[in-house]
């Protein structure tokens, strides 16, 4: 006999030797128990007229007991984590996208040597960095969350990055960037990095002419990368929606220019347009589809065109440098430049341009951040007459101008906030 | 008037059938629900929840000479209902046994059943019910499994888990494995 044959057979006697049946005396218990039940109509049980081969299922889902307490006790847990979420992102602060309309925030610039932030509707002035040295050129990242600039201290040039309240300071490591173009810095759309374009190290010998690149720096750890695009000129455009590509302008030979863009992932730059004199970016349709381009024509009328770096294909707009809205619904440039300058802005992609201004109130084109949309696309912003009026915010419908509380301090940068 | 008619008539309202019914199946429910529960008074309660169950939804019966099977699942789904719900309270269970021994030695007949019961105790109640069912009731193992509501495989499975632990408890002589070495371990 087997181990197991012998446990079933003690098993076996045990179970009979302890439970002898015997009718307890309270059976009559039960059945006053019993009688005072009502049974269940036999129409109410489905086994009686669902077809046979349905029933067992049937049974075997209405006899298995359900886990309450299993589902009660996952669905408090199943809340508990819905609101340590809630909470986790409600107090976190809400952030615009980085393309797109948003609410109008501070206004940044720098006044000799420092950073300060202007409430727009209040006037309530902020200085946010009082670092020694220069500080120059504040740029909001997208999220308006913190804010770049250029610091000039103990002879090294760097790029800075902190917090809008000017904590959290975090600089450029390596080598001082030499002659930075203070409009060429640009946050990424996921602000990871901020692209600034200056001269390429080493410098030449012998007194040639210096390369320049575009830098790209790590906002959290300040590392260094050089982007290797040779001749780039003016602004970088980092390209919406992810940012994976900068489109930029460079110098293809003395008096031309080209369109190349280049991938951060990947080494080397494609050019996307012939070389052209005088040719000049004007920034990324919000969609990411369409690049604004500034031209000079033959006859030196400039002009606008919006091109599709894949395809190749532009359209053109009769107006000068013109500047695309966040919605990417409008464009507001200048018509007839040549002769009497107007203001105008004209629906996309194309149509009547609606002047806005004409006159003294026609900002001077050369100052790159003398024409810009409002984040929240309510004001066209100028610079008329090199400041000589102070800012002044236009009306695209056609209003009446407005001189805000800060007219005076300037429109380096305005932060967008989430609608 | 065999089973299968006192069930149809119970089935139609007769509580006279009902009671001849109990009458016949209340003993070995009882120790059934013993067995399982380990206490008298949690057997009583369950067997009465069972039979009222059973009165109550006896119209729905639809094949009559089920009646034992589907009155045991009633009483073992009791018996387990209860066991969940008093299986954070801890309870002293009663261990009275109802007829005495009747073998020649003595001492290593209660030795051996001491370590039985405390084995048997141990099991989770699933376990227990197919044990009872399937040696005490008589049931073959696919009875026990349509009793239970169960897969074939899941009452061999039970089944099997149920006499491993009870060897481990009871020893090398009833089958037990030897422990296995730890990793690493010197023999």
């Amino acid at each position: 006999m087997n181990g197991t044959d012998r446990i079933e057979r003690e098993l076996t006697t045990w179970f009979a030797d302890t439970a002898t049946p015997q009718t307890p005396d309270w059976t009559a218990d039960i059945l006053a128990a019993t009688a005072r039940t009502r049974q269940r109509p036999r129409w109410s049980f489905p086994a009686r007229w669902l077809p046979a081969a349905v029933v067992p299922r049937l049974a075997r889902l209405t006899l298995t007991p359900v886990p309450w307490r299993t589902v009660v006790l996952l669905a408090a847990l199943v809340l508990l984590l819905a609101a340590a979420v809630a909470l986790y992102v409600g107090s976190r602060p809400r952030v615009p996208a980085p393309f797109g309309p948003a609410e109008n925030g501070l206004v940044a610039y720098a006044e000799l040597g420092e950073i300060w932030t202007v409430d727009t509707l209040s006037g309530e002035r902020k200085k946010i960095v009082t670092l020694t040295g220069g500080n120059e050129a504040p740029r909001f990242s997208r999220d308006g969350t913190r804010v770049a600039f250029l610091r000039q201290a103990g002879g090294a040039q760097k790029l800075a990055i902190t917090n809008t309240d000017g904590s959290g300071l975090v600089e450029s490591k390596g080598e001082s960037f030499v002659q930075p173009d203070t409009d060429s810095i640009a946050w990424s759309p996921d602000g990871r990095s901020v692209a600034v374009v200056a001269n390429a190290s080493p410098a030449p010998v012998l007194g040639g002419a210096p390369r320049r690149t575009i830098y790209l720096v790590d906002t959290t750890r300040g590392e260094v990368r050089d982007l290797d695009t040779p001749g780039v000129d003016v602004e970088p455009y980092w390209r919406p929606p992810n940012g994976r590509q900068l489109m930029y302008v460079a110098q293809t030979a003395e008096d031309d220019r080209g369109l190349f863009i280049v991938d951060i992932e990947k080494p080397g730059a494609d050019a996307v347009s012939v070389s052209e004199p005088g040719l000049r970016p004007g920034g990324w349709t919000p969609n990411g589809e369409q690049f604004v381009v500034h031209h000079w024509g033959i006859e030196g009328r400039p002009w606008t065109s919006l091109l599709d770096p894949e395809t190749g294909t532009d359209v053109s707009l009769p107006i000068a440098f013109g500047r695309v809205s966040n919605d990417g619904m409008r464009i507001v440039g200048y018509e007839d430049f040549i002769g009497e300058p107007v203001l105008c802005v004209m629906s996309l992609p194309g149509g009547d341009c609606a002047p806005i201004a004409t006159g003294d109130r026609v900002p001077d084109w050369e100052h790159t951040a003398g024409l810009q949309w409002s984040p929240d696309d309510r004001w066209v912003v100028v610079y008329p007459q090199e400041g000589r009026l102070g800012w002044l915010l236009l009306d695209p419908e056609g209003g009446p101008p407005i001189t805000p509380v800060w007219s005076e301090r300037g429109v380096e940068s305005w932060q967008r906030l989430a609608p | 008037m065999d089973q299968r008619d006192l069930v149809e008539r119970a089935g139609r309202g007769d509580h006279d059938a009902f009671s001849a019914l109990v009458g016949a199946t209340i003993a070995g429910l009882e120790a059934v629900a013993r067995l399982i529960l380990r206490d008298h008074e949690l057997a009583r309660d369950a067997v009465q929840d069972a039979y009222i169950k059973a009165w109550r939804d006896l119209p729905g019966l639809r094949e009559p000479d089920r009646f034992d099977a589907w009155l045991h699942r009633l009483l073992v789904n009791t018996c387990l209902d209860t066991l969940r719900k008093r299986r954070r309270r801890p309870v002293e269970v009663e261990l009275a046994p109802i007829a005495s021994p009747s073998v020649g030695d003595e001492t290593g007949w209660i030795a051996d059943r001491d370590q039985l019961e405390r084995g048997f105790r141990r099991l989770d109640p699933d376990q227990r019910a197919v044990l009872v069912l399937h040696y005490y009731v008589g049931m073959s193992v696919p009875m026990v499994a349509e009793t239970l509501g169960v897969p074939l495989g899941t009452a061999q499975s039970r089944l099997g888990r149920a006499l491993a632990a009870l060897r481990t408890t009871l020893g090398p002589e009833y089958g037990a494995e030897p422990e296995p070495l730890q990793r690493g371990g010197i023999a």
